[in-house]
């Protein structure tokens, strides 16, 4: 059964069906949340406070979009507001047009770039920029590059034009990039 | 200036959410931008990186806190189903009795039937409920605890 059935059955009290969702998402939920706070415990508060949610409003679905769209809008919105909880998560200052103010960003530096740390510790660094990211956009990015979502999709999970979403992952890269220059080895040969 | 306007470009590009025009006309620039081509390079090396994130298995104790929630939550919902079927039939219960009373003293204002059953006032009273109303089966109720007292 696909997902949007499995969804109409939780509506109905269902429990069988619900826990076919969980399992089909916890996953992808738990990782969303876990690069969007770096830390396991919230991650996991989040993503059970998704599920009973979704399980408390499951009556109001309706299939207007896909149920992964549906799913990483209630996702989306909880990470957003939990980040914006969690005072000084803030991250790199950008100005209205998305410049970085404290940009060391160097680009005659970027010349043949190569990695100086193993694999496995730049993804770690990677993965505490991203936690560092404004919240918005984190999802943008996290939605785009892991999830696969179009530009489209993305503007309907974040109730965000286009242009909104594009700015906004232009935005995270340029971020992502800087947080990560200290740990690539630039060779100008 | 020029740079600028391609750099989103490039961002757009490495999402495949180009035009051909666009996606032409970054190229032409790419081949002549030394600046562009590291600036791409740098987006897609960070890119990568993302997409390369393996997601780690969840705790087994989400799925289980999950579960035993949604029972909980079904639970306060029978509870609050209850509570409103109750509230229902108070309600139900309460019209009745004011009906019946109104009933009551209506008739009593009109003709006094029968003044020397007023010191069983109770069942006098009910005895003035509607046939199948809750005041008549429970006027009929203690007509029958009486008689069995008799
Ligand atoms: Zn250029």
């Amino acid at each position: 059964m696909d997902d949007s059935g499995l969804m109409f059955k939780t509506a109905t009290g269902d429990t069988e069906a619900f826990r076919e969702l969980v399992e089909r998402y916890q996953k992808s939920m738990f990782n969303f949340f876990l690069r969007a706070t770096a830390n396991p415990e919230d991650a996991e508060d989040l993503t059970q406070t998704l599920f009973l949610n979704l399980f408390k409003s499951s009556n109001k679905y309706r299939k207007t979009s896909s149920f992964k769209t549906y799913i990483y809008r209630i996702a989306s919105n909880l990470a957003i507001s939990f980040a914006r909880k969690k005072k000084g998560k803030t991250i790199v200052p950008i100005d209205n047009d998305g410049q970085l103010n404290n940009s060391s960003f160097k680009l005659s530096l970027l010349k043949n770039p190569s990695l100086s740390l193993e694999a496995g510790e730049l993804e770690n660094k990677l993965k505490t920029a991203l936690s560092k990211l404004p919240p918005d956009l984190s999802t943008a990015i996290e939605l785009r590059v892991k999830q696969g979502f179009s530009y489209s999709e993305i503007a309907e999970v974040m109730h965000k034009s286009i242009s909104a979403v594009e700015s906004m992952i232009f935005r995270a890269r340029k971020i992502l990039v800087v947080e990560l220059e200290d740990f690539l080895d630039y060779r100008n040969d | 200036m020029e740079c600028k306007k391609y750099h989103k470009l490039i961002s757009r590009e490495i999402d495949n959410e180009i035009s051909e025009y666009e996606r032409e006309s970054l190229k032409l620039h790419l081949s002549q931008c030394l600046k562009c081509r590291q600036f791409k390079f740098s987006l897609l090396s960070v890119s990568d990186i993302h997409a390369g994130i393996k997601d780690v298995e969840p705790p087994s104790t989400i799925l289980s806190g999950i579960m035993s929630g949604i029972h909980e939550k079904n639970d306060d919902w029978a509870l609050a189903g209850w509570a409103k079927f109750a509230v229902s039939v108070a309600a139900v219960f309460v019209m009745l009795v004011g009906a019946g009373v109104g009933n009551f003293l209506a008739e009593k204002s009109a003709v006094d039937v029968n003044p020397v059953e007023d010191n069983i006032f109770h069942v006098e009273y009910l005895g003035n409920y509607p046939p199948g109303s809750v005041g008549y089966l429970v006027a009929a109720a203690m007509e029958g605890d009486k008689n069995e007292g008799k």
